[in-house]
């Protein structure tokens, strides 16, 4: 039986109209980078205000505040969460868990139009009259939608359509990655087998399912309040001397709904990233992943926990004490699983036959990063001392190490890993090499000294610095060095696309298993896999995915796929079946 | 769903195509309940403001339509398809009528613009129940697996409707200080 000729396919069907979830993963993540992309323009020229202020004409106030709005809400919604659960989860979940496909292509190919359609929809507002919403990325009333906003006519109208559209198509692929998961593994793959990976992206998906409600339900009330005039969210205000017909709606609900999305939404980004670190650092470092069930189990507390801790966004919002009593430490409790996780990364290195592909290098890197970003998340989760960071660059640095940074860098060493997968070719590794130096080096250059800005007591969100007694000259000559730094990563990124462009026809064949990794995915048929995934049979899964260091020959690994009798010079007391520390 | 996707069987003598689909109604029955609570955790924070005005008396019109949503669950259940779709297009016309009888200006104040968005929403998910129901009332196990989902709507309904006319600042005060 042959999946790929099982039907008659046209270009149309197979590239475009297409229910294969690889193809969809591909579309996604093309999408998403090419998204990202104008996120990353956008943030360039944020800088070059920053570090030249006045110096571009065609920046002024208005245009800034629009940058930093499209900018945050791009990086994170349109390019990281499509990125890691439509791209990444849409590829490996079938792969890892030796399904043919998602459960309900025909609705995975729904969500990604949708997808495409929130992406246009969010491009749009560029072109609306009076140009996209320059509220800030967390939108907040009444000032989003009051005049003297930048793009308060049309540009948040567009802004939170296009959020309930991508909600939809999230919600769409959202209920396939949990069934896929629950519903198609193949026999032999056990929860407790799956690699970590896919427990990262399935955790991060329930999370997503959860969440983003909030947002939609916070985005349809501010969309009655701004074209019906309710008043979800408006209080009585005068606005330009004029009262406004609103009436007795509480801001501050809105901030709770939006956070209630918007801190699930951290993790909806990190728990994929954790997830995808663990499966690198093991393969590359030839060596189990340290303490397998103890990592399942720190996503699974971790995306809990993660439900209750939105306060510590908005304790500046004249909060109850004993409220930002509670928030701050149940924040302070989610560091536990976290630097848990943290610590085993570590272990698994820790003596391991470190191989330092270009993968292996942004996984360590990201290793770097997060702890750094994470460090600061302690300071800012505790009350007295987030009061006086809050508004300041501090924030900021934390922000981008933790969660810009930090999943920039696993969804770099996920693409080079996985690149040869996809494409059958090897990238160049040189190029490669390149790129990680440089970006993580420049990510450092960037927003470290930002930590100082922050404690400096320099604002956030100001779009000029001038006037400002308490602002040193030096801090306007280290925004020049951060500005030059961040054009010269920016355009670095080129080298990534221009790589993965260049290796996908021309990169030396790459072979189905370049990496020796045991897990499923790497043991297809066909590389790229075909329509299908597997031949006549999926594949018997018989351990967890993280049998290395086990030396037979010329072999230091045992795939998950490969029967017990083949495990031949397995140490004595050794047992197949329970792998990876899966006893299940 | 194309049964060669699945050589492995994961229940005996169930089709994983139902299967599946049963894991997918429950989960996305999950996001809907997590929406609709979330609505009603803004309604009953909104509510505690000192200057919330409750909504009027339920026009009679709203008891039609839950009569007919509970009758349309019954004839899904039924596999009785004509009646199950007849019934829930009654309840949305019913629930439009109710929406003229009640003519609450919607800008009024904010328990009124909730009243239109919450009916509103939970109509939306109603009719969006009709049209994969078109797909799915070829197969008794698609037609069961909407039954389920109507009687999900029915108890929706019923939260919302409880919350929107007999939940009052007062019963939040109580269940408030009784923790």
């Amino acid at each position: 039986m042959s999946y790929g000729g099982a039907h008659e396919q046209s270009f149309w069907t197979r590239y475009v109209w297409s229910q294969d979830h690889k193809v969809i993963a591909i579309q996604y993540s093309i999408t998403a980078i090419f998204v990202g992309l104008v996120g990353l323009v956008l943030s360039d020229l944020m800088r070059l205000q920053l570090g030249f202020p006045g110096k571009f004409h065609f920046i002024d106030a208005s245009v800034y505040y629009q940058y930093i709005t499209m900018h945050g809400m791009i990086m994170v919604v349109y390019l990281l969460t499509a990125l890691f659960l439509g791209g990444f989860g849409n590829y490996l979940i079938p792969l890892m868990v030796g399904a043919r496909d998602m459960v309900f292509p025909f609705l995975n190919m729904l969500s990604y139009w949708f997808y495409l359609l929130a992406v246009l929809i969010l491009l749009a507002s560029f072109f609306v009259p009076g140009g996209p919403t320059g509220a800030g990325w967390t939108l907040y009333p009444p000032q989003a939608i009051l005049q003297g906003t930048p793009g308060m006519q049309w540009g948040i109208i567009t802004m939170l359509v296009s959020l309930v559209v991508f909600i939809v198509a999230a919600t769409m692929g959202g209920l396939n990655y949990v069934t896929t998961v629950l519903q198609a593994r193949t026999r032999g793959m056990t929860l407790m087998r799956m690699p970590l990976t896919v427990w990262g992206i399935f955790t991060a998906t329930i999370l997503a399912l959860l969440a983003f409600p909030a947002l939609f339900v916070s985005g349809v009330m501010m969309l009655f309040d701004k074209t019906l005039g309710t008043s979800f969210f408006m209080p009585a205000i005068v606005s330009m001397g004029q009262h406004l017909t609103h009436q007795g709606g509480s801001p501050l609900l809105f901030q709770h709904l939006f956070w209630f999305f918007g801190h699930p939404e951290v993790y909806i980004v990190a728990l994929p990233a954790f997830g995808i670190i663990s499966d690198l650092i093991s393969v590359h470092a030839r060596k189990r992943i340290f303490g397998y069930r103890m990592m399942v189990w720190a996503i699974i507390v971790i995306g809990g926990l993660s439900f209750v801790v939105w306060a510590h966004h908005m304790y500046v919002s004249g909060m109850h004490p004993y409220f930002g009593f509670f928030f701050a430490t149940t924040t302070l409790i989610i560091a536990v699983p976290t630097a848990l996780k943290v610590y085993n990364w570590t272990l698994t290195l820790w003596r391991g036959d470190i191989h330092l592909t270009v993968p292996m290098l942004f996984a360590v890197g990201f290793i770097s990063t997060f702890v750094i970003g994470g460090l600061t998340g302690l300071f800012l989760g505790n009350v007295s001392v987030d009061i006086p960071l809050s508004n300041t660059y501090f924030v900021v640095a934390h922000f981008h190490m933790v969660m810009g940074v930090s999943p920039v860098l696993a969804v770099f060493g996920g693409i080079y890993h996985w690149f040869p997968k996809v494409s059958g070719r090897m990238y160049d590794r040189l190029l490669g090499r390149l790129h990680f130096w440089i970006t993580f080096l420049g990510a450092y250059l960037i927003f470290f000294p930002m930590h100082y800005l922050g404690i400096l007591g320099m604002p956030r969100r100001y779009y000029a610095y001038d006037n400002y007694a308490f602002i040193p000259p030096s801090a306007q000559s280290l925004n020049e060095f951060i500005t030059i730094v961040a054009l010269f990563v920016g355009a670095t990124q080129l080298l990534f696309l221009l790589n993965l462009a260049w290796s996908s026809f021309r990169g030396e064949l790459a072979g189905g298993n370049p990496w020796d990794a045991a897990s499923l995915e790497w043991f297809t048929p066909h590389t790229p896999p075909g329509h299908g995934n597997w031949g006549e049979e999926t594949p018997v899964v018989y351990r967890g995915a993280y049998e290395y260091g086990i030396q037979d020959g010329d072999s230091d690994y045992l795939p998950q796929n490969s029967p017990p009798e083949q495990a031949r010079g397995a140490p004595a007391g050794w047992s197949p079946l329970p792998g990876g520390g899966g006893k299940s | 769903m194309r049964s060669s996707l699945y050589l492995v069987p994961d229940q005996a003598g169930v089709d994983p195509g139902v299967a599946n689909r049963r894991t997918g109604l429950w989960v996305f029955m999950g996001v809907v309940a997590m929406l609709f609570f979330l609505f009603s955790c803004a309604y009953v924070m909104r509510m505690g403001l000192p200057d919330w005005r409750p909504l009027p008396r339920a026009p009679w019109q709203l008891w039609l339509s839950t009569a007919l949503l509970a009758a349309a669950g019954v004839a899904w259940r039924r596999a009785v398809v004509g009646w199950g779709c007849v019934l829930s297009l009654a309840f949305l016309a019913s629930q439009l009528w109710a929406w003229r009888a009640a003519d609450f200006a919607l800008d009024a104040n904010p328990a009124n613009s909730f009243f239109y968005l919450i009916t509103g929403l939970h109509a939306l998910h109603v009719a969006g129940g009709l049209m994969v129901a078109v797909g799915a009332r070829r197969s008794q196990a698609g037609i069961q697996l909407c039954a389920r989902y109507w009687h999900f709507m029915l108890a929706l309904w019923l939260a919302m409707f409880g919350l929107l006319f007999w939940v009052t600042p007062r019963f939040v005060q109580i269940v408030c200080d009784a923790f």
